[in-house]
């Protein structure tokens, strides 16, 4: 080597570095992000929110209107789903899973509303410029 | 004056013939080459090859030229608009990032290509992102980085030993 390479040579080595650190960089900003990146469903009932949930935590939340259970959200394995619910239709039962930011499950009989949407804002700024 | 850019000009056409076909066959042999990130349109950037190659031997607007010919001419035989959309900005990027490095002279080959394949794939994630309107694909530079600088490397080190036993092409 010493610095006579016809490939890389000393300046090439320092700019090489940086950008390897770059890359690095990046790629702890992206695993802290998965990391932190919590993404939560928020309940609403009749406009209002009834409460957020994390998708990281299996759990069976009772939707509670008036003291009486109208419909059962369930969150397993990262996706949410409505397991039980007292409306005529059940379609909201039938919307199936639902994981990724801005889905829902609406039960529109019961004026429920599942969304999944950010536990934190992911920091895209910090990578781009 | 004229009369000798004339010939200049068409002593050079052959060669420009063949320069866009071959980046046309490279362009074609990364169309079957399953590159998927999760972006559609995303390509690995192996035409960077005749751009770095042009770069040292020939001018810069050569370089530029026969890519931008190439990206076209590919796009309506092996791709969609979409394709030359993101064709043309991971070129363009990375002609710029890479003829900057070069014109500073104190940089090797392989960094310059490296350079070169490194923005290319910022490039195209930059088009992307403006297309589909979302941000969020941004997470894919670190991977898409990696995979540039490493195909940069690669494509780098062939430029390096192809340079000098291409150079008689070029005396005119
Ligand atoms: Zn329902």
């Amino acid at each position: 080597m010493n610095g006579m390479s016809k490939y890389v040579r000393k300046n090439d080595i320092i700019l090489l570095s940086c950008i390897a650190v770059l890359i690095f960089v990046s790629f702890g900003l992206r695993i802290h992000s998965m990391m932190n990146n919590g993404s939560t469903i928020e309940i609403t009932v009749d406009g209002k929110v009834y409460g957020r949930y994390a998708l990281e935590q299996d759990q069976r939340i009772p939707v509670e209107i008036d003291d009486e259970t109208k419909n059962i959200v369930v969150i397993a394995d990262g996706e949410a789903y409505m397991a039980e619910a007292s409306c005529p239709d059940k379609l909201c039962i039938h919307q199936g899973r639902i994981e990724s930011r801005s889905q829902s499950i609406v039960c529109l009989p019961n004026r429920v509303i599942v969304t999944v949407v950010d536990g934190e804002e992911p920091e895209i700024d910090s990578m781009t410029d | 004056m004229n009369e000798w850019h004339g010939k200049k000009l068409i002593k050079q056409l052959p060669l420009w013939g063949i320069l866009v076909s071959l980046a046309l066959i490279l362009s074609f042999i990364e169309s079957l080459i399953p590159f998927y990130f999760g972006i559609p349109g995303m390509k690995l950037g192996l035409c960077n090859a005749i751009v770095v190659i042009l770069l040292y031997l020939s001018s810069a607007r050569e370089a530029l030229l026969i890519n931008l010919c190439r990206i076209v001419l590919a796009g309506f035989l092996f791709g969609n608009a979409f394709g030359i959309l993101y064709s043309f900005g991971g070129a363009l990027l990375s002609f710029l990032c890479m003829w900057t490095v070069y014109r500073t002279g104190l940089f090797t080959i392989t960094t310059v290509s490296i350079i070169g394949g490194l923005t290319h794939n910022i490039g195209q994630l930059c088009v992307a992102s403006a297309v589909l309107e979302n941000v969020n694909i941004f997470w894919y530079a670190p991977a898409l980085m990696l995979a540039g600088a490493v195909t940069g490397a690669v494509i780098g080190v062939l430029a390096t030993e192809l340079i000098p036993r291409l150079r008689f092409l070029f005396i005119s």
